[in-house]
C-alpha cells in the first residue's frame, strides 16, 4: 500500500467514525433513555428486591396500591373493606384490567400471585410471612379478593404496593425449568415479564440495556398529558459517566448525580435538577447489648459528641438532618423529641454518670470500605470522642461481612454505619424492623436490628400498634414508642440523603416520591420536544 | 519435542492448573468471613427464607461435598448461578466475557500498533530529539491514572467535541450485528455491516486507547532497549557493511531479533489489561466481566467468583501457550521441551 492509498483509508476511516459520531434520536417516537446506576437483576415479583428492579416492576405488573408521590392510591383496587381487627380485608378489583396476552387480571390471579409469592419465600414475602398463610387469600368472586391474615395487622395496604400480579396461565406454562425441576416459574420469570403493567418487555440484555414497549392501549389510562413510547434502563454506574451522557444527550435522565456535579446540571441550559428529601437514613448504630455501649449514659454521651452540624457541611450529597428516629417526611414522626445535640459537656455529664467516668476504653467504628460517606461521620466522631478519653477504631468492612456480624450482639460492632430505606408508607415498615426486640433475638439479626436494642415496654407497643385498625390510636403507639426509643438513645440519627436525579427539559411529568427516592414512575412520564 | 507434541503436553497440564485454580479459589471464597446467604435474602429476609437459600445454593453441605458438587457440575455445563441475581454464571460469562475479551485485543492491537514503531524510532534515534518525544510521552501514559485520562477524554472528545460516543459498545437504540463470536467488530464484519462496523469501532475506540496506554509506554520501552542492545550486534555491523538497505536490516533482522523480548511484555500486558479493564468498563459503560467481576467479589457471591477464575485461567494459559509458539516462530533456534 502507498502514501496516497493509506492516506486515503485513513481519512475515509475518520469520516466514516465522525459519522457514526453523529447524535442518535428515536427516529419520530419518544423513546426515553434512563441512565440508572443499577442493573435489573430480576424481574420476577416473588424473588426481586431492590430499587431498579422494583421500578421495573412497577413498570411491567400492576398491584393492588401504588405509590404517587407521597400518596399510596388504589391501582388494581376500586374499593375496599377492612374488619375492625384489621385482620379481614376484601378488596373489589377494577373489571377492565387486562394482562399483555389479553386476558383479565381477576381475583384468581391476585390470589395465585400471592400465594406464588409466600410458597417460594423469597426476599420481598418478608411483608407477608408473618401475616399469612396458604390459607390467607382467597377469590371471592371474578373481581373480589379476601385476604384473612393469620393476625391483625394495620399497614397490609402499604404492602400491597408491591403485591405485583403475574398472569397465572403464563407462569403455569414455564413452571418447569431447564433443568425439567418444578420451580414455580422462578427461572423463566427472572428475564422474563407475565404483567399487565404500562410497559412491556423489549431488548433485553443483560448487565447492559433493558427496553420496556409502552402498551399503547394500557388498560388503566395516562395520568400525563401524553405518554412515553418506551424507554430504555441503561446501566451508567459511574457518576460522571452519568453526568455526560446527559449532557451530551445520550441519555434524558441520570439517577445518580453526585453532589460535586450538580452545578453543571443547574448551568447547563436545557436541563433542571430535582432535589428532594427521600427517605435514605443514615444512622450509627450502637450495640445496646455491647460491653460499653450497653450502658445508656456512653450512649447518650456518644450522641452528644456528634458533629450534626458539621454533616451537612462535609458530605458530598446534600442532607437533612434527622430530628429523632424518624425522618419529618415519613408518617409517625415526632415533633419535639429530646434528642441529643452537639454538646461535648453535655457529653462529659454523661459520662460521667457511666461505670466509665474518665473514659478509658475502646470502641470499634464499623462502615463500609472504601464508602467516604460512611467514613466521614465516624472520623467526625473519632475526633470528638478523644476529647473524652475514649479511643475510636475506624473499622472499614466488606458489606457482606457487616451483614454477618450483625446476625449476634456478640458479633455487632460497637457503633456501626448503616443506611435504611422503609420499604412502604407506616411507621411499622420504619420501626419493627429496627426496634422491634423479635428482629435479633429470634437468631436473625439483620443489619437493620444492628443496635440489638431490646425494651419490653417497645415491643408491646410496636406490637399493639401495628394490629390496630384505628390510625390515630396507632399513631399514639407509636409516638410513645419513639419518645422511649429516643430516651433510650439506641443509636445516633444523623440525616436522611436528598435524591438528586437530573432530567433533560423535554422530560414531563415528574413527580417525586419519597418511596423510590431513587429512580420515577416511568408511566406518568412523557416527552415534549426531546428532537 | 514437535510442536504439536508440546501443545499436546501444554494443553493436557492445563487440567492439573485449573483444578488447583478452582480449589484455591473455593477454598478462599469459602473461607472468608461474611454472610452472602444474608446479603442476597435481604435486609428483612426471616430465617426460614435465608435457611431455604442456603439449601437452594447447596451451602448446607460439607465444603468438600460442595466443591465436589461444583466441579462435576462444571463438567457437565452447569457452573452455577448467582446467589445475589440469580443468574447463570455460564450465561452472564457468555455476554460479559466478549465484551471485556473485545476491548482487550483492541488495546492490546493499538498498544502494540504505536508502541512498537514508538520503539523503533526511539532506538534508532537514541538520545536525539524523537527517543526523548518518545520516552516523555511513554513516562506520561505510564504516570497518568488510566481512569483520570479516561474521564478527560470522555469529556472532552465525547461531550464537549461530540466526536466519540460518551460509552457503552453499541448506541441504545439500535440493534447491534447479529452475534456468531460476541465481538462486535468482527461480528459486523461476518455480516457485511460496515455501518454497524464503524459505529462499532466509533465506541470502542476511546476506551481501547486509554486501556492501550500503560501497555503502549511499556511496549515503547522494552521494544527500545532491546533494539539498542540488538542494533549493536557484530551481525548488524556485518549487514550493513555488505550494503543491505537500512530498511531491511532494522525490519528482517534487527527487529524480528529484538521482538522476542517485546511478545513477552504484550502477552504479559494482555493479561493485565484484561484485569485493569474493569476502570475503563465502569467509566465507559462497558459491559464487560471487570464490572461483573467485582461485583461478585464485594457481595462474596461464590459461583461467578469461580467461573470467573477459571475463565481467566483458561485464557492466561492460551494466551501463554500461543506466546510460546510465537518465540519459535520468531527465532527457529528455540526448542520446545
Amino acid at each position: 500500500m502507498n502514501t496516497k492509498s493509506v492516506t486515503r483509508v485513513s481519512l475515509l476511516l475518520v469520516a466514516t467514525l465522525l459519522v457514526a459520531a453523529a447524535p442518535l434520536a428515536a427516529q419520530g417516537e419518544d423513546i426515553l433513555l434512563y441512565g440508572g446506576n443499577q442493573d435489573i437483576d430480576n424481574i420476577d415479583p416473588a424473588t426481586g428486591e431492590n430499587y431498579s428492579i422494583n421500578a421495573a416492576l412497577r413498570s411491567l405488573y400492576d398491584a393492588l396500591f401504588i405509590n404517587r408521590g407521597s400518596d399510596v392510591l388504589p391501582h388494581l383496587v376500586k374499593d375496599w373493606n377492612v374488619d375492625d381487627a384489621a385482620t379481614v380485608w376484601t378488596f373489589n378489583l377494577h373489571d377492565n384490567a387486562v394482562f399483555h396476552d389479553g386476558s383479565p387480571v381477576n381475583a384468581e390471579a391476585v390470589a395465585y400471585s400471592f400465594n406464588r409469592i409466600l410458597d417460594i419465600n423469597g426476599p420481598p414475602n418478608f411483608r407477608w410471612g408473618n401475616i399469612a398463610d396458604e390459607n390467607t387469600v382467597e377469590a371471592v368472586d371474578e373481581y373480589t379478593v379476601r385476604f384473612t391474615l393469620t393476625e391483625p395487622f394495620a399497614p397490609f395496604i402499604g404492602t400491597l404496593t408491591q403485591l405485583f400480579v403475574v398472569n397465572p396461565a403464563i407462569v403455569e406454562e414455564n413452571r418447569v425449568n431447564s433443568s425439567g425441576v418444578d420451580d414455580y416459574g422462578k427461572e423463566w420469570m427472572q428475564s422474563n415479564a407475565a404483567g399487565s403493567g404500562p410497559f412491556m418487555q423489549g431488548r433485553w440484555e443483560i448487565g447492559n440495556i433493558y427496553e420496556f414497549i409502552a402498551v399503547q392501549d394500557y388498560w388503566a389510562g395516562w395520568t400525563g398529558e401524553d405518554n412515553l413510547d418506551g424507554f430504555f434502563w441503561i446501566i451508567q454506574r459511574e457518576g460522571s459517566t452519568q453526568l455526560n451522557s446527559l449532557l451530551a444527550g445520550e441519555t434524558h435522565i441520570a439517577d445518580t448525580i453526585l453532589a460535586s456535579d450538580k452545578e453543571q446540571v443547574v448551568e447547563a441550559e436545557g436541563f433542571f435538577l430535582d432535589e428532594s428529601s427521600g427517605l435514605f437514613i443514615n444512622t450509627i448504630k450502637m450495640n445496646n447489648q455491647g460491653e460499653y455501649t450497653s450502658n445508656v449514659h456512653v450512649r447518650k454521651a456518644i450522641a452528644h459528641a456528634m458533629n450534626y452540624p458539621a454533616l451537612p457541611e462535609v458530605q458530598d450529597v446534600k442532607v437533612t438532618l434527622m430530628p429523632g428516629p424518624t425522618p419529618s417526611n415519613f408518617p409517625g414522626f415526632v415533633p419535639d423529641l429530646d434528642i441529643a445535640v452537639y454538646d461535648l459537656d453535655k457529653a462529659r455529664e454523661h459520662l460521667a454518670m457511666s461505670p466509665w467516668p474518665d473514659g478509658g476504653f475502646e470502641l470499634d467504628y464499623v462502615y463500609v470500605t472504601d464508602f467516604t460517606r460512611e467514613e466521614i461521620p465516624g472520623l467526625l466522631l473519632l475526633e470528638a470522642l478523644r476529647e473524652l478519653n475514649i479511643t475510636m477504631n475506624m473499622v472499614p468492612t466488606l458489606w457482606p461481612d457487616m451483614v454477618a456480624s450483625c446476625g449476634d450482639p456478640a458479633t455487632g460492632p460497637d457503633l456501626i454505619n448503616i443506611y435504611t430505606l422503609p420499604p412502604f408508607s407506616d411507621p411499622h415498615a420504619h420501626l419493627y424492623n429496627q426496634y422491634h426486640s423479635d428482629q435479633w433475638t429470634s437468631g436473625a439479626g439483620s443489619f437493620q436490628s444492628c443496635s440489638f436494642y431490646q425494651n419490653e415496654r417497645v415491643d408491646e407497643l410496636l406490637d399493639e400498634a401495628r394490629s390496630l385498625g384505628d390510625q390515630d390510636q396507632r399513631m399514639e403507639l407509636y409516638a410513645e414508642a419513639q419518645t422511649l426509643i429516643a430516651d433510650d438513645q439506641t443509636s445516633i440519627w444523623m440525616y436522611t440523603e436528598d435524591s438528586l436525579t437530573a432530567f433533560n427539559d423535554c422530560v414531563k411529568g415528574f413527580v417525586f416520591s419519597p418511596f423510590y427516592p431513587i429512580t420515577v414512575l416511568f408511566q406518568d412520564l412523557w416527552m415534549d420536544n426531546c428532537g | 519435542m514437535t510442536l504439536r507434541l508440546y501443545l499436546a503436553r501444554r494443553v493436557l497440564m492445563l487440567a492439573p492448573l485449573l483444578l488447583g485454580l478452582s480449589l484455591l479459589t473455593f477454598t478462599i471464597s469459602r473461607l472468608v468471613p461474611g454472610d452472602p446467604v444474608g446479603l442476597a435474602a435481604g435486609p428483612q429476609a426471616s430465617v426460614e427464607i435465608r435457611e431455604a437459600l442456603r439449601v437452594q445454593f447447596g451451602l448446607d453441605q460439607p465444603l468438600p461435598i460442595q466443591y465436589l458438587n461444583y466441579i462435576r457440575g462444571v463438567l457437565q455445563g452447569d457452573w452455577g448461578r448467582s446467589l445475589y441475581t440469580r443468574r447463570d454464571v455460564i450465561e452472564a460469562l457468555g455476554v460479559f466475557f466478549p465484551a471485556t475479551l473485545e476491548l482487550t485485543l483492541a488495546a492490546v492491537i493499538l498498544a502494540t500498533a504505536l508502541g512498537v514503531p514508538a520503539g523503533v524510532i526511539s532506538a534508532m534515534y537514541r538520545n536525539r530529539i524523537p527517543d526523548h518525544i518518545a520516552r516523555v510521552i511513554s513516562l506520561f501514559f505510564v504516570s497518568f491514572p488510566a481512569f483520570w485520562l479516561a474521564m478527560i477524554m470522555q469529556t472532552v472528545l465525547g461531550r464537549h467535541a461530540g466526536l466519540v460516543p460518551i460509552g457503552r459498545r453499541f448506541p441504545v437504540i439500535m440493534t447491534p450485528p447479529p452475534q456468531v463470536t460476541g465481538l462486535y467488530l468482527v461480528d459486523s464484519l461476518l455480516a457485511l455491516d460496515f455501518a454497524a462496523f464503524s459505529i462499532a469501532l466509533n465506541h470502542i475506540l476511546v476506551p481501547a486507547l486509554v486501556l492501550s496506554f500503560g501497555a503502549l509506554a511499556s511496549i515503547t520501552r522494552i521494544t527500545r532497549a532491546s533494539m539498542i542492545e540488538i542494533l549493536e550486534r557484530d551481525f548488524v555491523r556485518s549487514a550493513r557493511a555488505i550494503g543491505i538497505p537500512e530498511r531491511v536490516v532494522i525490519g528482517k533482522y534487527v527487529l524480528r531479533n529484538a521482538f522476542i523480548a517485546t511478545l513477552t511484555v504484550i502477552s504479559l500486558n494482555f493479561g493485565w489489561l484484561m484485569a485493569g479493564a474493569i476502570l475503563i468498563e465502569t467509566i465507559f459503560d462497558w459491559p464487560g466481566i471487570g464490572l461483573y467481576a467485582v461485583h461478585a467479589s464485594l457481595s462474596l457471591d461464590f459461583q461467578p467468583i469461580m467461573g470467573i477464575t477459571i475463565v481467566y485461567g483458561v485464557l492466561f494459559s492460551l494466551v501463554n501457550i500461543l506466546t510460546d509458539v510465537a518465540y519459535g516462530i520468531l527465532d527457529p533456534r528455540i526448542r520446545y521441551g
